[in-house]
């Protein structure tokens, strides 16, 4: 028979009226390409035979830029599919980087043996200067980003209704490199580029069978990963040779090992009387991980029999199980009830080694021994709900209940249990209203509280174990009449208390609101815009420590506040019904985070002192506009404008450069403002 | 539903639905379940086409339309959700619906079409109700929307990630409608490199890596929930630099701040990284 071909070219040319400086692409082109020049932003290619049994779909976005995508899809209508994805995405973390380091190999990174001579026979208090006019003179400039290449292949088939069979592989590549510290002590700490080579490989197998009263489903997961850069080193700017205390010539650093995990899951469901429903699912996965150990120094100054390894590898081993039930019935119409029960068991095998002796930073020798903690926990949920639905109203009951056994000699608290109770209700008293409203307060107790830390604070109590009461509110209402603006308003509140941790997270407070408006006056018209302020704040209370000092008088108190406000506003309009469309999209997140600190006593200590730290702020407007038109038969065009600013303050990074004082060495990672405003003209190719 | 005594509704067709309604079925032909029921039904629902999901149309189509359709969808419906979301569950209440029952949306009353549109193709993929999944989920979800809109976010906006890249929104084993069976298996389908398992685990992060960021957007870098230091001090109370108020210039603070040195603080394989410098 015949085939049908449709499709759509769109190719544009952009200008930037306000261009980016190169400094600044770096956050601007984060996880995106906006070139200036020709750009084909999206081509579709269809093929459909007459009787539209058999389709082949090609389509591009982005093609040949950086952040390109391609999709290419056959199949046979309700019967099998098979899918082709490409996608590259790059994620820049900066522009600003400049480096010293010469990458003299793969994850070997060298400074000139001169600089680390001079550095070495020199006073401890003249080297700064020294190093900052070798900076000043040989930091260059050094890409900091990491393209990741995604290709898929997935195969989707359905024989009958009842069944369905799938297969994906999917390969995911990471390269280049991003910032890491390095330190060799606390001397110089150096940052330079993580190399990364790595690749990861998923393969996952899905089967399914369905009657009216049960199903079943099979999956098996792969998924492997490699990094074909075992180790990082770099030179230490201020040694030439290698010393037992003074410092080592260079650094050593372990990067991610090669690792993989299988997965294999049961799920299946059954339909029982009183219109209920059993549904489950029983899971099994293992991980390995034994790449070989590197030695404990690179520093050939420190030797000891201390350091011989007790394995030469890990033989890492983690097993997980999960076991989930659910059962619900509807023993009356109005009436739902519903129980759970959630087991998630995360078994660490691995072996503990014992390590008669460290090495500190590849600096100094310390003599243990040192035992590997291997972290297995256990997490259950269980609960059970009520719900009557009434019409308009529903009312829903909840409890849940929340266990975590960690294993007492691994972490503070062998087992936290939490307890929630929870109410819903939502109605519709009119048809054009919708509440949906919950409340749930929630106590966690981690009695048992004991320190596994020798040199911890005993009074400190970890956020994620303390005990804790927690109050959570969520309201949302939707206000849609047959005419008009559709309303929807939220606001949610979330209130941790840790009344029991002196020291530690003290409380967390956080609340939202927002309103949407949402308007389509005629079929050639949509509004959209909408508000949303969201506020954080946490307050800790910590102790300035060291050897002979441990004093409350020490205390300090932090409160840490961000806010931030979110604007939308979107108009479509078609200007010339049939013709000539608008398209407006404007975008406004403004983010501050403060950092107070004080303490409560007069402190005893100067290094107790607690300050303010200088406010962070964050700017970020995008606005797209956009005009367009059918010219000819099957033409279009459409010229756009694009405004997108960042201003941000933050002091930890803003003057960020290489040299910083002392005699560390930085990449100088700065994400400096931008303020970027875009032409382009697209036409467009339907056919 | 027909009045008592009338004659039974029965199957017309959806010629005799075309009629009066040219334009719906016309952008439902459009679709892949409008071409699936004309022209490849698999069963016998599926060729019934329009009255597949919208019931027998005899008594609706004799009354010029006065009598109701057994069945009709979205927010005027006389039919609760439960039982709208029924017809579609008739076909689809396999793989990934599997946990749709008694899941958080389902005991909210959501229906199928809060979140697609059959009649007409309004996104590229999964007939969605919006343009794309942000859109869609973000109805309801407003502040998850507006993270995504922040500084600081994944890649969602510039469409490189959806919400269900994570999320099953029909139902999952997993708490929040993950994908995977625990929160680190979903972040580990990215970021293999963090699963270990390594000589040296830092335990919250081996738990949650929810307890250092969250994946939806922050004002802080690498998606973290607190700023650095302050996020690591509310744990970390030994002696020395962790302890240290620290002020606005120190090393400790400034650029990568803790992780300046502790580079390492996912895990270390390192016979010597014990503190995850190494």
């Amino acid at each position: 028979g015949q085939t049908d071909v449709s499709g759509t070219v769109e190719l544009g040319v952009r200008g930037f009226l306000a261009g980016v400086p190169d400094s600044a692409r770096g956050k601007f082109e984060e996880y995106r390409d906006i070139p200036s020049g020709l750009f084909l932003e999206d081509l579709q290619l269809r093929l459909l035979t007459d009787d539209q049994r058999y389709s082949l779909e090609l389509r591009a976005q982005d093609a040949f830029q950086n952040d390109q995508i391609f999709l290419l899809r056959g199949s046979r209508l309700g019967s099998y599919q098979l899918e082709l994805n490409f996608e590259e995405a790059w994620h820049t973390f900066s522009n600003t980087g400049l480096s010293p380091f010469a990458e003299t190999g793969r994850g070997i990174f060298e400074l000139d043996d001169a600089l680390q001579a001079t550095l070495q026979d020199t006073d401890a208090a003249d080297r700064p200067d020294i190093l900052e006019g070798f900076l000043d003179n040989n930091a260059v400039p050094i890409e900091l980003l990491t393209p990741r290449q995604t290709g898929r292949i997935s195969f989707k088939l359905t024989p009958t209704p009842e069944w369905d069979i799938g297969a994906r592989w999917t390969n995911m590549q990471k390269e280049d490199g991003r910032p890491m510290g390095l330190t060799y002590g606390f001397g110089p700490t150096t940052e330079i580029t993580e190399p990364i080579d790595q690749t990861i490989n998923d393969v996952r197998l899905s089967g399914g069978f369905v009657r009216e009263a049960w199903q079943l489903q099979l999956n098996y997961t792969l998924s492997s990963f490699t990094n074909n850069v075992d180790a990082l080193i770099a030179d230490n700017p201020v040694r030439i040779t290698d010393d037992a205390t003074a410092g080592p010539v260079r650094g050593r650093l372990d990067l991610t090992p090669d690792n993989i995990a299988h997965n294999v899951d049961l799920a299946g469901a059954v339909r029982l009387p009183l219109r209920s429903r059993l549904v489950g699912t029983a899971s099994y996965g293992i991980r390995r991980q034994d790449e070989a150990f590197l030695p404990h120094t690179i520093n050939s100054a420190i030797t000891s029999p201390l350091l011989s390894l007790p394995a030469n590898s890990l033989d890492g081993d983690v097993r997980t199980t999960l076991v989930n039930l659910r059962l619900t019935s509807q023993p009356w119409r109005k009436v739902s009830l519903a129980a759970r029960y959630r087991s998630y068991d995360f078994d660490n095998q691995t072996p503990v080694l014992t390590f008669p002796a460290r090495v500190r930073t590849d600096q100094r020798l310390i003599e243990g021994p040192f035992e590997n903690q291997q972290y297995s926990y256990r997490k259950q949920n269980a609960g059970a709900d009520v719900q009557w639905r009434p019409r308009p109203v529903s009312v829903k009951l909840a409890y849940d209940w929340e266990r975590w056994n960690r294993g007492d000699t691994e972490r503070e608290v062998g087992r936290t249990d939490e307890h929630t109770a929870k109410v819903s209700l939502d109605m519709t008293p009119l048809d054009w209203l919708l509440l949906r409203t919950s409340y749930a307060h929630s106590w966690r107790d981690g009695t048992d509280y004991a320190q596994v830390v020798d040199l911890q604070l005993p009074a400190l109590r970890k956020y994620d174990m303390a005990d804790r009461e927690r109050d959570r509110v969520e309201v949302l209402a939707q206000i849609t009449p047959l005419k008009g603006p559709t309303f929807t308003a939220t606001y949610s509140l979330r209130n941790d208390d840790y009344d029991e941790s002196l020291y530690g997270v003290q409380d967390y407070e956080s609340w939202t609101a927002g309103v949407d408006v949402s308007w389509s006056p005629s079929e050639a018209v949509a509004v959209f815009a909408g508000y949303m302020r969201e506020e954080f704040d946490r307050r800790h209370r910590s102790r300035y420590r060291r050897s002979g000092v441990d004093t409350v008088a020490n205390d300090w108190v932090s409160r840490d506040q961000d806010d931030v406000d979110t604007y939308g506003f979107g108009l479509d309009a078609a200007l010339i019904p049939g013709s000539l469309n608008l398209y407006v999209r404007y975008d406004f997140s403004l983010a501050n985070g403060i950092m107070l600190a004080s303490n409560p006593f007069t402190i005893t200590n100067d290094s107790a002192i607690a300050t303010d730290f200088p406010e962070i702020t964050q700017k970020l407007h995008e606005l797209e506009a956009s005009l367009r038109y059918p010219i000819l038969d099957r033409w279009s065009a459409e010229l756009r404008y694009e405004l997108d600013r960042f201003d941000q303050e933050d002091f930890r990074i803003d003057d960020i450069q290489p040299f910083m004082g002392r005699t560390d060495i930085f990449l100088g990672a700065r994400t400096p403002d931008y303020n970027a405003s875009m032409l382009s003209l697209i036409v467009g190719y339907h056919f | 539903a027909g009045a008592q005594g009338a004659a039974p509704n029965t199957y017309v067709g959806s010629e005799v639905c075309q009629a009066c309604h040219p334009v719906p079925t016309a952008t439902f032909s459009e679709t892949l379940h409008g071409k699936l029921f004309e022209h490849e039904p698999r069963n016998t629902l599926e060729s019934r086409g329009c009255e597949a999901c919208h019931g027998p149309g005899s008594a609706h189509a004799a009354s010029n339309g006065e009598e109701d359709l057994e069945v009709a969808f979205g927010e005027g419906s006389p039919q609760p959700p439960s039982e709208q979301n029924a017809v579609c569950l008739q076909c689809h209440e396999k793989t990934a619906r599997l946990y749709w029952e008694g899941g958080p949306h389902e005991s909210r009353d959501l229906r199928c079409t809060n979140c697609h549109t059959l009649m007409r193709k309004v996104s590229e993929e999964r007939q969605l109700a919006q343009v794309n999944e942000i859109e869609t989920c973000g109805q309801c979800h407003t502040q998850r929307r507006a993270q995504s809109r922040r500084s600081n976010h994944m890649p969602l906006r510039e469409g490189q990630m959806k919400c269900t890249n994570c999320h099953n929104p029909h139902g999952s084993a997993t708490p929040k409608l993950l994908k995977e069976n625990s929160v680190n298996e979903v972040c580990y389908t990215c970021h293999a490199e963090k699963r270990g398992p390594f000589l040296w685990e830092h335990a919250p992060v081996v738990e949650s890596c929810l307890n250092c960021h969250d994946p939806h957007g922050t004002n802080h870098e690498k998606l973290l929930k607190v700023a650095k230091p302050r996020l690591c001090q509310q744990c970390h109370v030994e002696v020395f630099h962790p302890t240290q108020p620290q002020t606005p210039e120190s090393r400790f603070v400034f650029n990568r701040s803790c992780t300046n040195c502790h580079s390492q603080i996912h895990g270390s394989n390192h016979p010597s990284g014990l503190r995850w410098h190494r």
